[in-house]
């Protein structure tokens, strides 16, 4: 994200982005139809900024209207799942943070979760304490880092700095803890690597705090600006029904009015321990999901006071793990969790060795994505940025 | 709606489909094989007893049996959110590249780009698939990297495929 080309100058309804001027060079091809109406094809990505990582959208336009989207991934692609069947599950907890790089300790959360269901691993509570504390700490990192990078998809770089200023302090905490910042690697099968240290419930505490107050400042900056309000509301609608129909889940489910979320619907760790709100939107367009997020946030926060209030200060924070792992032969399992971008899966195949036999990875985002190509006919261009912005895709887990 | 036990929809498919297999998975999920014709069929009559989510849709190499799985998640999720049912629909089929399945694409929409996905992996083509493309690789990449037969190259410097093709199959 290199807010470099920030110059050119906009329109009242902030017509085109200024990094679309950019694309337009890249002019692929103005085709001629029977009619004598003509169409641009544009190709959006996969090095432009608003495209998060490396997208890449192949747009048919009619004027400044999308008519047609094609979304293409795989530029990130790292070969993880046949890469995983060449490691022992212990060797493998760490790798998972890549995928979703952004949300590493829900990765690892997941990967835990399903190899502990193959393996029958008890995990001891001060861990579950340990891991909810680190998972939540971690969603309101990546949802920070969401805020605001969407806010600046929409031309708003104050939030983008505020927001990773925000984010600077959540990352900090990681390194108190797990000594990494954006890749922590602290899950292990059946527990945790380490206790918090003593330095960390004050840190936490203050964190926390100045996050409350970040995020009355950020709903005063974005939330009731009426630039913002006009870019967002009765973009990107969809119908509960597309969303469940397309797999979406997240924040893309829950701002079409449906609370799903992992976290309640099929508890796991111990978060049926836990009060808090699931935020539903009412219309599902870019508006409802960026308010959903916003919320979550609260609700995270929520969630880490609960959990540090309840947490028992002794105990084992790891199971006891026999010394060679096996997986009962043919066996597999699915587990999933709620990551800040929806229903992330882990699906393990074993062949009674120490090693996967086969892993498929359901990223949440890649289910996500997949609604742009239906939402973004009839569109303006400037509004598929910021429909593309509003389905929070990590091109990390997409590609895997 | 009203609120079915989880399950409920697999046994309703073992009444429908007297050859279908149910079994159960070590974390409690039901699993249900039906046999290659009835693959549409038995995702047809899911989605119409209320599986409306799918979650995933992969498939499994076992070379050694000489068999490839098509496996399917799936949810039902109701207006409420909260998840009333689960399933693991599974098929098998022989194993070799171009074995074709029925697209269940016109199901659930989120399939499609899943079916790609097995397409570029493990090259099942899906009859009636939309769009049906690679979706990972390269589109000119010409094998399926996630069948346990797959032979990693090193990128191409210069020495040719044939050469590589010879020398993997002097190490087998």
């Amino acid at each position: 994200m290199v807010p470099g080309d920030a110059k050119e100058e906009r329109g009242a309804n902030g017509a085109l982005a200024p990094a679309m001027a950019q694309g337009v060079d890249e002019l692929e091809a103005i085709e001629k139809l029977e009619d004598g109406s003509k169409f641009l094809e544009l190709s959006m990505g996969p090095q432009h900024p608003s495209t998060h990582g490396v997208l890449r959208l192949a747009v048919r336009l009619d004027g400044e209207q999308v008519t047609e989207c094609k979304v293409d991934i795989g530029y990130l692609h790292r070969s993880f799942e046949k890469f995983a069947e060449t490691w022992q599950f212990p060797q493998l907890a760490p790798f998972v943070d890549r995928n979703d790089y952004l949300a590493g300790t829900l990765n690892e959360h997941a990967y835990c979760l399903a190899v502990e269901r193959l393996l029958g691993l008890e995990v001891p509570e001060r861990a579950e304490y340990i891991r909810v504390i680190m998972a939540e700490l971690n969603r309101i990192g990546s949802h920070l880092i969401w805020f605001g990078t969407f806010a600046m998809d929409l031309g708003a770089t104050t939030a983008f700095l505020w927001a990773f200023g925000a984010r600077e302090r959540l990352y900090d905490l990681n390194e108190v803890v797990t000594g990494g910042r954006m890749f922590p690697q602290f899950f292990r099968l059946g527990g945790v690597r380490n206790d918090f240290p003593p330095e960390f419930f004050p840190m936490v505490e203050k964190t926390l705090n100045d996050l409350e107050k970040s995020l009355a400042e950020y709903h005063g900056l974005v939330t009731g600006n009426p630039i913002f309000r006009a870019r967002t509301q009765g973009i990107g609608h969809l119908s509960a029904e597309q969303a469940i129909a397309y797999g979406c889940s997240g924040a893309m489910l829950r701002g079409s009015g449906v609370p799903y979320d992992v976290r309640r619907a099929d508890p796991y760790s111990i978060y049926d321990r836990f009060e808090f709100d699931i935020p539903v939107g009412e219309n599902g367009d870019v508006y409802d999901r960026y308010i959903v997020r916003m919320r979550e946030i609260e609700e995270s926060i929520k969630i880490v006071r609960q959990a540090l209030d309840g947490y028992p200060r002794k105990g084992p924070i790891t199971a006891k793990l026999p010394r060679r792992l096996k997986a009962p032969q043919g066996a597999h399992v699915y587990a999933h969790v709620e990551s800040p971008r929806g229903d992330l899966g882990v699906f393990i195949v074993s062949d009674g060795t120490d090693q996967p036999y086969r892993i498929k990875w359901r990223a949440p985002s890649f289910s996500n994505l997949q609604a742009v190509e239906f939402l973004a006919p009839g569109l303006m261009v400037a509004d598929l940025v910021a429909l593309v912005g509003s389905v929070d895709v990590v091109l990390g887990e997409v590609d895997r | 709606m009203t609120s079915q036990p989880a399950g409920a929809v697999a046994r309703a498919l073992k009444e429908r489909f007297s050859d279908l297999v149910l079994e159960e998975s070590v974390d409690g999920w039901p699993v249900a094989t039906v046999p290659r014709p009835a693959w549409a069929g038995a995702c047809r009559k899911a989605r119409e007893m209320g599986l409306n989510f799918l979650a995933s849709l992969t498939a499994v190499h076992y070379v050694d049996d000489k068999e490839m799985h098509v496996v399917a998640h799936l949810y039902r999720i109701d207006r409420e959110g909260r998840l009333q049912d689960r399933l693991v629909l599974k098929t098998r089929l022989p194993d070799a590249v171009g074995e074709s399945l029925p697209s269940v694409a016109s199901i659930w929409p989120a399939a499609s780009w899943h079916e790609r996905e097995v397409y570029d992996m493990f090259g099942i083509t899906f009859e009636g698939h939309p769009d049906l493309r690679r979706i990972l690789m390269e589109a000119d990449f010409d094998a399926h990297p996630l069948r346990k037969d797959f032979v990693d190259r090193k990128p191409n410097l210069g020495v040719s495929r044939q050469t590589l093709a010879k020398d993997a199959a002097s190490k087998r």
